[in-house]
This record gives C-alpha cells, sequence and structure tokens, in this order.
C-alpha cells in the first residue's frame, strides 16, 4: 500500500475543474465562487516555498484513507470521491501560502489552561443506562464481534 | 396585537415567546393551551416543512399541565415557563430519540439529557420535539438528513438553509416559537438568514457542549433561534452559564443580553463593515437589502466604518481542513460496539470487530459525512499534517488577529449573513465545494470564537426571499449583538411595516387548523425511523 507521505504524486495531471466552474448554474452563486476559484487556480502552481505542490489524490489513496477510517466504500463512492476530494483539497491549499513560520498555530479559540474540578463521587449512569443502546449485550456487558484474528 | 382573540390556536403560534411568556403569566391562557395551539399547527404543516423528526406530543401536554398546575398552586416559575420549544437532534435527550439526523443512530434514545436540554427543563420550557439537521450538522441545506429534507416556509421548494434548517424552520413556520440550534460554521446563523429568522451563536464557550454530539470540538457552540431578537436573548439567557461538565465552558456571567435587547439605543455606536465579505460574489438584492440596513443605522445615529480582515478570504479554507480534521476524530465513536448502529458484513462467516466497524460506517453514514471523514483523515495524515492542519491553524491566529484589529476601530461588525437567499433544493448537491461557500461570511466568527447574530435584513428583490444581517461583537460582548440587533430590528419593521414573516406565503394544509384551542388530536409521538 503507498503511504500517504509521497507528496507530488499525480501534480502534473492537468485534469481537474477549476471548483467555481461547477458553480454557474446558480445564477448569482457564480461570482460568489470567484474568489476561492481563483485561490485554487493559484494553488495548483509550485508552492514558491518549494513545499509541498497540489497533487491529485488518486483513487489508491482514497481507499487507503477509507481503510484507516474503517470506511468501507463502493467502487462507485471510490471513483465520485477521489474526483470530488481533489477538488476540495485543491481549494483548501490556499492556506499553504498565507501564514509564514513566525505565526503561530491555534487550536483553540479561547485561552484554557489546566481546567480542573474537585474530584468527588457524583452519580453516574447505571449499568443498564449505559447498556441500553448497546446493539448487543450480555452478562451486563457489551458483547462484540471477536477482536483477534484468526491463525 | 391588542384586542387579538388571544384564545384561538391561530393567534398564539403567531405570538412572540415574550408575548407567550407574559400571557402565562397572567393566567390569560394555560400552557396546555398554548402547547396544543403548537402541536395543532406543527400536525397542520409539518407534512409540507418536515422541519421535525420526532414530536413528543404526549409528553409536551403533560409537561405544560404540569405548569398550569404549579401556576394555580402559586408556585413561583421562571420567566420562560410554559413557552414551547423545538430542540435541535443534535442535543441528547432523556426518553426522546436523538438521530443527529443520521442512521447511525436511528431509534437512539440516551440514557442523558443535554445540559442545554436539562436546563430547558429546569425553566420549564415545553419541549415539543426534536428537529432536522443535515446527518452530523455536515451541510448548509438540511438535504444531507438521512430522514429527508426540510423545506423552507418561503417557498417549498427551496432549502431552509442548514445545518440547522428544521430549527429555523419551524420557527419560520409558527410550529415553535424559539428552538435552540448549534452553530460551527454557520449552522444557526445562514438558517436564519433564508428564512427570514433570528440566530445567534454565541461566544465560544457560553453554552454547555455537554450532551451535544460533537462535529468540530474547537468550533461547535449553541445558540437559540427565534423570530425576535428580543426573543433570542430569553432564550440565550436560559441555555447559557457556566457548566463543570464542559472542560471548555467559560466561568464569567453571562452578558446581560436580555437588558441589551431592551436597551434601545445604539447612539455612538461604531458600526464596522467588513470589506471582505459583501462585495463581489454576493446576490444583489442581498447587498441592497445590507446597504439599506446600515443606512437606518446611521440614522439611528451610529457610526459607520470600514474595516479590512484580509486574512477573512482564507477562512473557508481553513474551516475545511480544521473541521474535517476533528470531525473524522470524533466520528471514531461510532464504531458499532456501544450504542447505535450495528452492521455485520455480507457473507462473512464470524466477522472481526473491525470488519463489522467498517460495514456499519458504511451502512451508517451518509455520503457528506464519508467524505468530510476521508478529507480529514487525509489533512492529519503524517506527511500532509504541517501542509494542511498546521498551515489552517496558523490562519485560524491571522483571522483571530484580523478580528482583534477591527474591534479597535469599530464596537461591532456586520455583513450580510449569506452570499444568496434560499437556491432550490438539489441545486448544489453534488457539488460539496459550492455548498461549502454558503458558510463563507459566517465561518470566521467560529474559528475566532467570537458571538454572531443573524437577523432579517428584507427581500432580495430578484427573488422576494428574506436576506439576513450579520452582526459580531468582541468574545464575551455578546450584549453587543442584541442592542445593535434589537434596535435595527425595530428600524426595519417600522420601514416594512411589520416582521418580515407576515409576508411569508401561507403554507399548504387544512384551512383553520390550529383554531381550536382546546379540541383536536394529539399529535402522537412519532420517530424519525417511523415516519418513512
Amino acid at each position: 500500500m503507498r503511504s500517504l507521505a509521497e507528496p507530488g504524486a499525480g501534480a502534473a495531471q492537468p485534469r481537474h475543474r477549476v471548483p467555481g466552474h461547477a458553480l454557474d448554474s446558480a445564477g448569482y452563486v457564480t461570482a460568489g465562487a470567484t474568489a476561492p476559484a481563483r485561490a485554487a487556480v493559484r494553488a495548483r502552481r509550485p508552492h514558491p516555498n518549494g513545499n509541498l505542490r497540489m497533487s491529485a489524490i488518486s483513487r489508491e489513496e482514497v481507499s487507503h484513507l477509507a481503510a484507516l477510517a474503517r470506511i468501507e466504500l463502493s467502487d462507485t463512492e471510490l471513483d465520485t470521491l477521489a474526483g470530488q476530494l481533489d477538488v476540495i483539497l485543491g481549494a483548501v491549499a490556499t492556506v499553504q501560502s498565507l501564514a509564514g513560520d513566525d505565526v503561530p498555530a491555534t487550536s483553540h479559540p479561547m485561552p484554557l489552561t489546566n481546567v480542573t474540578r474537585p474530584d468527588v463521587v457524583r452519580p453516574g449512569l447505571d449499568a443498564g443506562q449505559a447498556l441500553s443502546g448497546a446493539p448487543e449485550a450480555e452478562q451486563h456487558r457489551f458483547r462484540v464481534p471477536r477482536i483477534l484474528e484468526e491463525d | 396585537m391588542s384586542g387579538a382573540d388571544t384564545g384561538t390556536g391561530t393567534e398564539l403560534t403567531r405570538r412572540d415567546a415574550a408575548d407567550l411568556a407574559g400571557l402565562l403569566a397572567a393566567g390569560e391562557v394555560s400552557a396546555v393551551e398554548v402547547t396544543r395551539a403548537h402541536l395543532d399547527r406543527i400536525a397542520a404543516v409539518d407534512p409540507a416543512v418536515h422541519a421535525f423528526l420526532h414530536v413528543a406530543g404526549e409528553q409536551a401536554l403533560a409537561d405544560a399541565a404540569a405548569v398550569d398546575q404549579d401556576r394555580a398552586a402559586g408556585e413561583p416559575l421562571p420567566a420562560l415557563a410554559g413557552v414551547p420549544i423545538a430542540v435541535k437532534d443534535v442535543m441528547t435527550t432523556r426518553g426522546m430519540p436523538t438521530t443527529c439526523g443520521s442512521r447511525m443512530l436511528d431509534g437512539w434514545i440516551p440514557p442523558y439529557d443535554a445540559t442545554v436540554v436539562e436546563r430547558l427543563r429546569e425553566r420549564r420550557l415545553v419541549l415539543l420535539g426534536k428537529t432536522n439537521m443535515d446527518e452530523f450538522a455536515m451541510g448548509s441545506s438540511t438535504e444531507h438528513s438521512a430522514f429527508g429534507p426540510t423545506r423552507n416556509p418561503w417557498d417549498t421548494e427551496r432549502i431552509p438553509g442548514g445545518s440547522g434548517g428544521g430549527s429555523a424552520a419551524a420557527v419560520a413556520a409558527y410550529q415553535a416559537p424559539l428552538a435552540t440550534g448549534t452553530d460551527t460554521g454557520g449552522s444557526i446563523r445562514q438558517p436564519a438568514a433564508v428564512t427570514g429568522t433570528v440566530g445567534v451563536k454565541p461566544t465560544y464557550g457560553a453554552v454547555s457542549r455537554y450532551g451535544l454530539v460533537a462535529l468540530a470540538s474547537s468550533l461547535d457552540q449553541a445558540g437559540p433561534c427565534a423570530r425576535t431578537v428580543l426573543d433570542a436573548a430569553l432564550l440565550h439567557e436560559a441555555m447559557a452559564g457556566y457548566d463543570p461538565r464542559d472542560s471548555t465552558s467559560l466561568t464569567g456571567p453571562v452578558p446581560p443580553v436580555v437588558a441589551a435587547a431592551r436597551s434601545g439605543d445604539v447612539a455612538g455606536v461604531r458600526i464596522g463593515i467588513v470589506r471582505e465579505l459583501g462585495g463581489e460574489g454576493y446576490q444583489p438584492g442581498v447587498r441592497a437589502a445590507f446597504e439599506a440596513a446600515v443606512d437606518l443605522l446611521v440614522k439611528a445615529g451610529a457610526e459607520v466604518v470600514e474595516v479590512s480582515c484580509p486574512s477573512f478570504t482564507a477562512a473557508l479554507a481553513a474551516y475545511y481542513l480544521i473541521l474535517p480534521s476533528e470531525a473524522s476524530s470524533n466520528l471514531a465513536k461510532f464504531d458499532a460496539m456501544r450504542y447505535g448502529l450495528r452492521v455485520y458484513p455480507e457473507g462473512v462467516v464470524a466477522p472481526t470487530a473491525e470488519q463489522v466497524m467498517a460495514a456499519t460506517r458504511a451502512a451508517g453514514f451518509g455520503d457528506e459525512v464519508k467524505r468530510r471523514i476521508i478529507l480529514g483523515t487525509y489533512a492529519l495524515s503524517s506527511g500532509y499534517y504541517d501542509a494542511y492542519y498546521g498551515s489552517a491553524q496558523k490562519v485560524r491566529t491571522l483571522i483571530q488577529r484580523d478580528f482583534a484589529a477591527a474591534f479597535e476601530i469599530a464596537d461591532v461588525l456586520v455583513s450580510p449573513t449569506a452570499p444568496t437567499t434560499a437556491f432550490p433544493l438539489g441545486a448544489k448537491l453534488d457539488d460539496p465545494l459550492a455548498m461549502y461557500l454558503n458558510d463563507v461570511a459566517t465561518i470566521p466568527a467560529n474559528l475566532a470564537g467570537v458571538p454572531g447574530m443573524s437577523l432579517p435584513s428584507g427581500l432580495a428583490a430578484e427573488d422576494g426571499l428574506p436576506a439576513g444581517l450579520q452582526i459580531h461583537a468582541p468574545a464575551g460582548a455578546d450584549d453587543r449583538l442584541y442592542r445593535v440587533g434589537a434596535v435595527l430590528e425595530g428600524l426595519l419593521r417600522d420601514s416594512w411595516g411589520g416582521p418580515l414573516l407576515d409576508r411569508a406565503p401561507d403554507l399548504p394544509g387544512p384551512a383553520g387548523v390550529g383554531a381550536r384551542s382546546d379540541a383536536g388530536p394529539v399529535v402522537p409521538a412519532t420517530t424519525a425511523g417511523g415516519q418513512r
């Protein structure tokens, strides 16, 4: 299985539509798409800093990602998703060109550290409540499919 | 309003929550009458609107009767006691199904209430049922609901916005005076804009996320949906407040939003018009309504300044990396083991847990959810992490800085809420990127954590559909939204000769429905799964 850490795979394939072009049937929305669409076009060019170039996401990569995400996908879904994800990634790649190394990352809107509470006993769910939505239960436990491969 | 026959159901469903609270407190109507009127309205129009996934008719009437009993006994009751409310199906409700618009949770009845729901029950609001939404709150049209789309009460061939289209449509169609929403990238504000209603995303952390099915934890925020700014403030106050069960919950007092909604003064308030939100690409009628509304604020004594937030143009891109990344992690909990759907793969003898998981997620998730989980998995992959997720987080910093700089010279920022009015159902379903563009003006607030409100700005001349105006305030200054919003609402209503919703066409349904306040069938409890 091919690693996802292979940047640039398929970067030369010019088969992708520009996102904004798909919007013309919806009247005024066409214009709404222009800014991101232009940005997407920019993103197709090699990045001046020489880091990740925009690449097509291949069907095989989507298949690998789906396996990582534990989602079984049909052949049709793989085909559709590969095309759609490629368009979306083309549009969102603009983030790479905006923030330089001097800009710190923000993971959370509010700066919060070390939120604690007193360690006291409080009522929680009883076993019956906790199991009330279980697909299968047995002896007050979740019953699950086997977790080991046969050998 | 004066002299109106308060006893008829139709009249009751047209009343705002503040009016209903007054009538109930004065003993002019009973909570059962009010509740029955809304249940009748739901029975009459929801076949056309499909705002609800579940209607809890019997429980609602029982809860209303209990309020009436306590009132008759002279017990002190909270301000909104007996006022009906609809709850977005993203919030867990004890004894009521919670599906989040997904087959994955079809029929799930949570064993606990979300903190928001608990607070509503404590304040004795009457829960009418659960509203439709895009699956796991991913979407801008409710077309991604596994149980069929909600329709816009202004034109049932058009989208009501999303993800909280059910809550917005329920309020716009007079099925409930109030509803709850959650807003991760605009899911309260954009539906409000396209349905001619009011919706508020409070400051991040203002309302507890405990018991909300998480989409993107650093962006999600619950808030009120209503028909008036004052009603939104009343519900905001009821929902907000510190909760030790949410580690991101704000500890300070709730800003004085109700007082702000009643203040009626914007003299000297500095209104910043965001250059990057509202220019090219926005529908002319949306822009015209926005500009006319700003003119009214100027006449009322507000100062207008233009501000520039250059990083906002990258907000959409950053959002569609951060959101899928967080969502792919949050939705890993749907593993077919502890709750929700379990599907065994076909033709596999003694399948492994992993195979069951993959088969379940294939069957239980819709296309948009799969798309975003895969996108997030990609953005978090080693080798791509810095280029995508890391860069997006830096853009988030730049957006916060833009807001901070803008609030140096303006007290609030305004823009159109959404680039267009409601589009036809199906118009963007096959083009994810086009769908994402609906949230271009609402996303910056989520990335920065600041509060935002959408209120009706008028009807777009070219299609006669409602447009929304958005107000932003600094984090923690939610009251400014209500101060400016309420004044603008009053000025606009004067210019229109009444609420914008008065111009919405009548919905199909039995004539005179809701005219009975003391008879008629009780809406039976239905579930999302049972409806189709």
